[in-house]
């Protein structure tokens, strides 16, 4: 039983991380809205749930407020590129830059002040719940996509706008809702990221591509947020136990670092390929701009 | 599923709404102005819509109909002008607006998703469902309806699987399930097969005499006349009139249409260009696939010499898009042979690909110039230099411009330079820009779908005419496609007829029967 | 009350000029507030390392590197397919360049101590700082000529970043995978590829090197000249700046190629239907791309790094993540080529004012808290989404619609 615990202990909080943060990017991409802030906001995530934790010294603090903030992100994002005809990537990457940015400049006055860190409980009850919270809070995002009428409508708005909007969707609330759900799940696992995954000492960039690693693990899964658990629990074995794979095959670390994101490509390669693409294959209208008074001849 | 047995029981109503009283105005429009970029689309229109009536509106292509209807449902916002729905005024700014108030379009192109089910797809537009409604139980909701007004389907179907027809039909069952008492029809039947067509009407009759009200847009005034009430023309995206449809006739109709210019029209046969018996193309038992996953083209067979137009007649829909293509090299040949007169032989060009076969000298005006002929972000030079035949690796820009000078000139393009995005060219001169261009190239062989489409008539006889008198002096061969059978008429030296991927009737344009011809068209 | 967008028929007169400039005015000045509201940073302090930094010449070298890249971005961008990955193709070219430089370019001898001192000043030898483990001091001969020594680092690193596109691109191609998420993951391979060949391959012979994740140093006589001790920058790197520019100009005006990829850009169905093939085109563009950027990895294998070193952690690879600002530049210059030098003088400026204001920070308050990196990307960050909103103006206008349905 100890080694259960142990590897529960070693694995779910990086998994319930990068679960929650690739989870969310999937619901938002489903939208239609291409998602390159990630990132970025990630990074300032972790920044807020370092830095709120400690003000209120309570970490669930930290990731409230961490949700909160992402949360506004994601809802800017999405009202901008539909509202206007803004380039999804620019804008993505321009906010990605932004959240890189302001998480040094957050973190920096209490961190100039201690060295203090204020953290989840490390034990395997936490740890435990802690796993049970992320995957269920993954199976209601699936049935929301799958069963209701949001997510047929945030479907919609991913594969067509322009007909969405024709069969009664109001594409704008939509991708909002959509912004708001999947960037609350990004803020939710940024702060975990920290606060329950590596609560070292806080250092300026803490994070940093950790938000790009859960975005290769949505696409691994096709956005699917069953599949996901998968993708993620290998992802977050790979990057917490590297060292045993090492061991068994004889590689190079920096080769199995390399696995992740090779895996990545190769489900990308395989959902187009194959008759997955009717179910994973990207949104057809994912980052396309979105301008109604075009003129159709 | 199966087709609307339907018709018999429209229900244009919710329980709670009442059909209101016949003949009342439900839509009034007044001074709709509608711009595009470099086009007046709408200019001070007015219409008004009575309940119970079938109203069809009528207009060439590029008239402003489709923009109309597309106010109308709130897709554009008008830039000037006012609606009233049912005596109050209202500002559409999305589909949603239009829903809400009982109005729905049907286009020609199904609007809805493919990876969705037929539930979901309908439940998008049902605002008395929240959220978070779980689509299984309205599946049994959309099961009853439907099956009340006779429509057989399974909601949960996703509708990549079904037909063009059976999406039509879905599309038209969502209008009556979210409640529509104005149903607007954009060319919504024109690909439909005959028989599917008449049930179509015939539910629209019958949802008018229920109080409903349907707005009919068609470029058939003949169909229009049978099966309206009231038919209101649009020109160039100015009102001209509207009359009852028992009293108009054909000819007041096209005066409309066309006003000055219709003495212009003339459907006379151009002089032929006697072909001689050289063959340039050779089709050989033609298998295609359309886009559906079935066969569009079924073992063509066909020849066109030099100096000859072949026309081939067709209802929308019947493999010619398909068969057009194949010949250029854009759609994969499944089985049997194109062959292509190179260097004195007929040689084997059967999936060759499109560069190689147009490089033969191959000119080609596909169907939606817009979209597939030219490149509207850039200027007339840069879209004559597009093209492998006209410029090297290195462009001589001195020389494009000549060549874009003179076609300036010779075909009368209205432009302020050749230096001006094509965006900015009205339709008319943007076809004659891409005519003229692919005459250009086409030093043995010319293929086109529905080359006038875009135009009004008296440009679209021009450009035949262009056509014409470019086969009678280079004797080039001409594969032409249209659904327009003046069109086919005027230029074609013979005529083939296509139905159901399958060529099923050639005649020497002189002796041909126009009569005989429609009814091969759509046996 | 809403507002419906519509498009304009001509673009905003002097679009192109007014919104980079209120962009970067009003992008500042959320910056500004910013740093003050999180950090007590004073806005005066902002603006006068801004200031400074425009007609700093230490900019030059980022400067350099931004033009080349923005280039090389440009061209994709304008056939409309992005490439992100930038930073993979430099990494590929800096270890090309190390393969040439460090191993074919040159051959080691290795000797007594003693027997280094006779190598000492012979043109063409260069003795290693550090002996090997075993004591033995370690001697670089040329085995070519210097300049077909960095030719040929050039042409390999270029090969190397076009074809690490080549992959992303035939993906984009034949299998209709987008190209934004396979370039950016594509660059975390390059990351830890990098680390992999200088903890193997090209890992160092000497004692402080080898097993450090170090490689050899470059030998001197392949290595940049720089322009002056003000500045990084390199003749070298300015020479292969304006070639690429002027290439990149010359096909992009010039030929049917340049032509049909902005075609590509706007309108694939009209190429395809003009007989031409739509794949290679896009499999061209992003090869150029990338081998274009590969040459960035030579600039900064030769004109500044000298010798690998291990990513540490993978947010600090050697390229400084130029390759994600790059894609800015290209952003910032309006997809028009003529832009590219104006772009990339103005993101050079804003990465020098994050560097001068640290600098000054940390004058002032003794011990800086906030690197020059965060800094930059504060300002870079909000100049350029104000840039990316407004943007929308030059070809849009927006009318507020009163009433509701």
């Amino acid at each position: 039983m100890v080694w259960v615990t142990n590897i529960i202990m070693a694995v779910a909080p990086a998994f319930a991380a990068y679960y929650l943060t690739a989870v969310g990017h999937g619901v938002f991409e489903k939208s239609g809205v291409l998602n390159l802030a990630i990132d970025g906001v990630f990074t300032l995530g972790v920044a807020i749930a370092y830095t709120v934790a400690l003000l209120a010294g309570t970490a669930y603090a930290g990731s409230v407020v961490a949700l909160i903030i992402a949360a506004a992100f994601g809802a800017f994002i999405a009202y901008m590129v539909t509202k206007l005809p803004i380039s999804h990537g620019a804008i993505g990457l321009s906010l990605m830059f932004v959240g890189y940015g302001l998480s040094a400049l957050v973190a920096m006055p209490i961190r100039s002040t201690t060295g203090k860190v204020v953290s989840y409980p490390l034990s395997w009850v936490f740890d435990i719940g802690l796993l049970i919270f992320a995957i269920v809070l993954g199976v209601i995002m699936h049935y929301i996509l799958v069963n209701t009428k949001l997510g047929a409508a945030i479907r919609a708005a991913g594969e067509n706008p322009h007909a969405a909007s024709a069969l009664g969707v109001d594409v704008l609330k939509t991708r909002i809702i959509a912004g708001l759900l999947g960037y609350a799940l990004i803020g939710l696992g940024a702060s975990f990221f920290f606060l329950a995954y590596s609560p070292a000492p806080y250092s300026e960039g803490m994070g940093m591509g950790n938000g790009w690693i859960s975005f290769a693990i949505s696409l691994a899964a096709g956005r699917h947020p069953l599949l996901t658990i998968a993708s993620a629990a290998v992802f977050a074995g790979l990057l917490s136990n590297k060292f045993v794979l090492q061991g068994i095959l004889g590689l190079s670390i920096h080769i199995t670092n390399m696995i992740p994101y090779a895996a990545a490509l190769a489900a990308m390669v395989i959902f187009m390929v194959t008759p997955l693409k009717r179910k994973l294959a990207p949104p057809r209208s994912l980052g396309k701009i979105y301008f109604k008074e075009e003129r159709t001849v | 599923m199966s087709a609307p047995e339907a018709a018999s029981k429209p229900t244009p109503f919710s329980k709670e709404g009442q059909p209101p009283a016949k003949g009342e105005v439900t839509i009034l429009v007044r001074n709709l102005v509608k711009r595009f970029p470099g086009v007046v689309a709408l200019d001070h229109v007015k219409f008004d819509l009575r309940k119970g009536e079938v109203h069809a509106l009528l207009g060439e292509n590029g008239a402003g109909k489709t923009t109309f209807v597309k106010i109308l449902y709130g897709v554009y916002v008008p830039d000037e002008g006012e609606i009233y729905v049912d005596g109050k005024r209202v500002t559409f700014t999305s589909p949603l607006d239009a829903i809400r108030h009982g109005i729905s379009l049907v286009s020609q192109i199904p609007q809805i998703i493919g990876s969705l089910t037929i539930a979901e797809n309908i439940i998008l537009g049902l605002e008395k469902y929240g959220m978070m409604v779980k689509i299984r139980k309205v599946e049994n909701f959309i099961r009853e309806q439907s099956e009340r007004i006779g429509i057989k389907i399974d909601p949960n179907t996703e509708v990549w699987k079904l037909s063009y027809t059976q999406k039509q039909l879905v599309e038209l069952l969502r209008a009556v399930l979210l409640g529509a008492h104005v149903i607007m029809l954009d060319e919504a039947v024109t690909f439909l097969p005959i028989r599917e067509k008449r049930k179509f009407y015939r539910f629209m009759r019958d949802f008018a005499k229920q109080g409903g009200s349907v707005i009919l847009i068609t470029h058939k005034i003949p169909e229009a006349m049978e099966a309206a009430d009231r038919i209101t023309v649009l020109r160039r995206g100015k009102y001209v009139g509207t009359v009852n449809a028992k009293e108009a006739t054909l000819d007041l109709i096209r005066k409309m249409m066309f006003g000055a210019r219709s003495s212009e029209i003339t459907y006379k046969r151009l002089p032929s260009s006697k072909p001689d018996d050289k063959v340039v193309l050779e089709v050989k038992d033609l298998w295609v696939m359309g886009d559906y996953g079935a066969f569009a083209v079924k073992g063509v067979k066909l020849q066109v010499r030099a100096g000859e137009v072949l026309g081939i007649a067709g209802v929308a829909g019947n493999g010619q898009l398909e068969l057009i293509q194949a010949i250029v090299g854009l759609r994969k040949v499944r089985k049997g042979k194109i062959l292509i007169r190179t260097n004195g032989d007929l040689k084997d060009m059967t999936n060759k690909g499109v560069g190689h076969i147009r490089k033969l000298g191959v000119g080609y005006i596909p169907d939606e110039p817009l979209k597939y002929g030219v490149s509207v972000e850039n200027n007339i030079e840069e879209n004559l230099a597009m093209l492998p035949l006209i410029a090297k690796t290195v462009i001589n820009w001195r020389k494009m411009r000549a060549l874009a000078k003179k076609i300036i000139e010779e075909y009368k393009v209205v432009t302020p330079s050749s230096k001006t995005p094509v965006k900015l060219l009205s339709g008319g001169n943007i076809m004659k820009v891409l005519v003229s261009r692919e005459l250009t190239v086409a030093k043995k062989m010319l293929v086109a779908y529905n080359p006038t489409r875009a135009l009004d008539e008296v440009t679209a006889i021009n450009v035949r005419k262009i056509i014409k008198d470019k086969v009678i002096k280079d004797r080039i061969a001409v594969i032409m496609a249209s659904e327009d059978l003046d069109e086919i008429f005027q230029v074609s030296d013979t005529i083939a007829v296509m139905n159901s991927g399958r060529i099923v009737g050639v005649f020497p344009a002189e002796k041909a029967d126009r009569d005989k011809i429609e009814k091969l068209m759509v046996m | 009350m809403r507002l419906v967008v519509t498009r304009r028929i001509k673009p905003l007169k002097f679009g192109g000029i007014i919104i980079p400039f209120l962009s970067i005015i009003l992008g500042v000045f959320l910056a500004t507030i910013a740093l003050y509201a999180l950090a007590r940073v004073p806005p005066g302090l902002v603006y006068s390392s801004i200031g400074v930094s425009l007609v700093s010449p230490q900019m030059l070298q980022t400067f350099v590197m931004l033009v080349i890249l923005g280039v090389a971005l440009i061209i994709p961008f304008n056939a409309a397919i992005w490439n992100i990955g930038a930073e993979g193709q430099i990494i590929w070219g800096m270890i090309a360049s190390a393969f040439i430089g460090l191993c074919i370019a040159v051959h080691y001898i290795y000797v007594s101590p003693s027997a280094a001192a006779q190598y000492s000043g012979v043109p063409g030898a260069f003795i290693l700082p550090t002996p090997t483990a075993t004591g033995k001091e370690v001697v670089a001969k040329l085995s070519m000529s210097p300049q077909a020594g960095v030719a040929l680092m050039l042409i390999l690193a270029s090969l190397a970043g076009a074809m690490w596109a080549l992959i992303a691109s035939l993906m984009r191609a034949f299998l209709d995978i987008d190209e934004v998420a396979t370039t950016l993951i594509m660059n975390y391979i390059a990351y830890y590829l990098y680390n992999y060949v200088v903890y193997g391959p090209l890992q160092g012979v000497t004692i402080s090197t080898s097993g450090f994740g170090l490689s050899n140093p470059l030998h001197p006589a392949l290595q940049f000249s720089r322009i002056s001790v003000s500045t990084t920058a390199t003749w070298e790197g300015v020479g292969i700046m304006i070639g690429v520019f002027i290439m990149a100009w010359f096909i992009l005006r010039h030929t049917t190629f340049g032509l049909r990829l902005r075609i590509l850009g706007s309108n694939p169905n009209a190429l395809k239907a003009a007989g031409i093939s739509v794949r290679k085109y896009i499999v061209a563009v992003l090869t150029i791309s990338g081998a274009i950027a590969g040459l960035v990895g030579t600039i900064f294998f030769a004109g500044n790094m000298y010798q690998l070193m291990k990513i540490k952690t993978i947010t600090t690879p050697p390229t400084h993540n130029i390759g994600y600002t790059a894609i800015l530049v290209s952003w910032l210059s309006m997809l028009d080529l003529r832009g590219v030098p104006f772009a990339a003088y103005i993101v050079a400026s804003l990465f020098q004012a994050g560097i001068n204001l640290q600098a000054s920070l940390g004058s002032i308050s003794g011990g800086a808290m906030i690197s020059s990196g965060a800094l930059t990307y504060v300002l870079i960050g909000f100049v350029l989404t104000t840039f990316t909103i407004l943007r929308v103006f030059s070809e849009y206008r927006i009318r507020i619609v009163r009433g509701r349905g």
